[in-house]
């Protein structure tokens, strides 16, 4: 039997090349230390394809009409508990994925693991994270209860203080000049399938980008760690000890260049992704079956009584439309905007191959602020909402 | 719809900071905008919170006893 199995296997290799892949693929070296923090990226893979799998569960039955759209939710509610509990994973595993990300960014940022040669591995995290936001936008537009109704009436109508080209820009995407019909068309075309279409692509970028330049780590990895220590032997330039691919044996910079000590990918670092990984899916089931997604009464334009709440990843952007007072309300546009165009630039301003955070305070500092920033806008408006 | 002396408006409850359902808050004596904190007094003049403009007024006409409103404002917003 056994011998049967390996010989339907030798069949399969010669004609798919499946052993040479999976070695490929599992036997390659990465930084020893550290190594719970590189579990972010594969965590952020998997909430994505938890995602994806949930979503076109949900296509199955929603109705991407004002008319339909609740009701088909609301159906879900009422009388189908499985597919209430995939909703509800759908929008945990979604809130958990915005929060993994933002922690594998600042992890990135502060181990400077986007310097040269990993600038594009940056950039292309940067689009990924734009893409995954956009995702989130528009994924809160489909249930078309209150909640979803009043977010897209806001949400849609900030690119409105656009100069010169504002309310084309709304009018575009809510199809209208109020939020109706083809907005929601507009939102779940551009949810279920242009993003998808240009995310999943960037997440294959993202991941062979990853696999030429390996995983960087952290500082306390590599040679340039122990310049600046007295005392300390310097390990051997990599110019004189192997180095194992994917890092480069003829390095630039040989102080970053390559990893003093490595490990193999599979078991050591897929066990620990494996772990945390399986951590988040077993609390995004948690919180779907506990909590599960809330649907609340049917959209009411019309309403005078109902206080619209935006989703907590909302919350820096709201506090921000209330701060900012009226004659400077493009602010509101300009602050994420001109935040983004930082993060998509940072690799090429920040040029200095020295990746110890505690080295580099010129980047560090501005970088501690900025996330300061967008935690106490949090605060503040949670604060406001619920009178904490 | 406000009437004071033998002056009629009809306001718009759309927020003009971003479009949220404005209501009348009976405490504050104002029309309260729920998102952000926009105050309209009640000749309809923002005079509290990020909103830029006054609420908008639509265009209406009473014949008798019957008011007619147009789904139009009386000003460009």
């Amino acid at each position: 039997m056994v011998r049967r199995l390996g010989a339907a296997y030798d069949w399969f290799d010669e004609r798919t090349a499946i052993r040479s892949l999976l070695r490929k693929g599992l036997y390659e070296a990465v930084p020893v230390r550290g190594a719970w923090f590189y579990t972010l990226g594969s965590a952020t893979l998997v909430l994505i394809l938890l995602q994806l799998i949930t979503g076109i569960f949900l296509t199955l039955l929603y109705v991407p009409s004002v008319t339909e759209a609740w009701a088909s939710l609301n159906y879900l509610k009422e009388h189908d508990a499985f597919g209430s509990i995939v909703r509800g994973i759908h929008l945990w595993s979604a809130y958990i994925l915005l929060f993994v990300i933002g922690l594998h960014m600042i992890r990135t940022f502060f181990s400077g693991s986007y310097k040269r040669p990993r600038e594009l591995n940056w950039v292309t995290g940067v689009g990924l994270f734009i893409l995954v936001l956009v995702m989130a936008i528009t994924g809160a537009f489909l249930p078309w209860d209150q909640a979803a109704y009043w977010t897209a009436v806001v949400v849609t109508n900030v690119p409105a203080y656009t100069p010169f080209i504002g309310s084309f820009i709304r009018a575009l995407w809510r199809g209208a000049d109020t939020v109706g019909p083809i907005t929601l068309s507009r939102s779940f075309g551009i949810h279920v399938w242009l993003i998808p279409a240009i995310l999943f692509p960037l997440i294959g970028a993202h991941l062979a980008l990853l696999r030429k330049h390996g995983e960087f780590g952290s500082y306390v990895n590599y040679r340039g760690a122990y310049r600046s220590r007295e005392g300390v032997d310097v390990p051997p330039a990599p110019a004189q000890r192997p180095i194992e691919p994917p890092y480069p044996a003829a390095p630039s910079d040989e102080q970053w260049a390559a990893p003093l000590q490595t490990e193999d990918f599979y078991p050591h670092q897929t066990f620990k992704d494996g772990i945390v990984s399986a951590a988040l899916v077993v609390v995004v089931f948690i919180l779907a079956v506990a909590i599960g997604a809330p649907l609340e009464a049917i959209a009411d334009p019309a309403t005078t009584s109902y206080t619209p709440v935006p989703e907590w990843f909302f919350l820096p952007l709201d506090e921000l439309l209330v701060l900012v007072p009226q004659q400077l309300i493009p602010l509101v546009l300009v602050l994420p905007t001109g935040g983004v165009l930082l993060l998509l630039a940072l690799p090429f301003i920040d040029r200095d191959p020295e990746r110890n955070p505690f080295e580099r305070p010129a980047v560090m500092v501005p970088g501690a602020f900025a996330v300061l920033f967008v935690v106490i806008l949090t605060l503040l408006g949670s604060g406001r909402l619920f009178n904490l | 719809m406000v009437k004071s002396g033998g002056n009629t408006r009809i306001f718009s409850n759309v927020c003009t900071h971003m479009q949220c359902p404005v209501r009348w808050d009976g405490a504050l004596h104002q029309f309260l905008c729920p998102c952000h904190g926009g105050l309209y007094d009640i000749n309809g003049t923002n005079v509290g919170g990020p909103p830029p403009k006054p609420l908008p007024q639509y265009v209406h006409r009473i014949d008798g006893t019957t008011l007619f409103v147009q789904n139009r404002f009386t000003e460009e917003i």
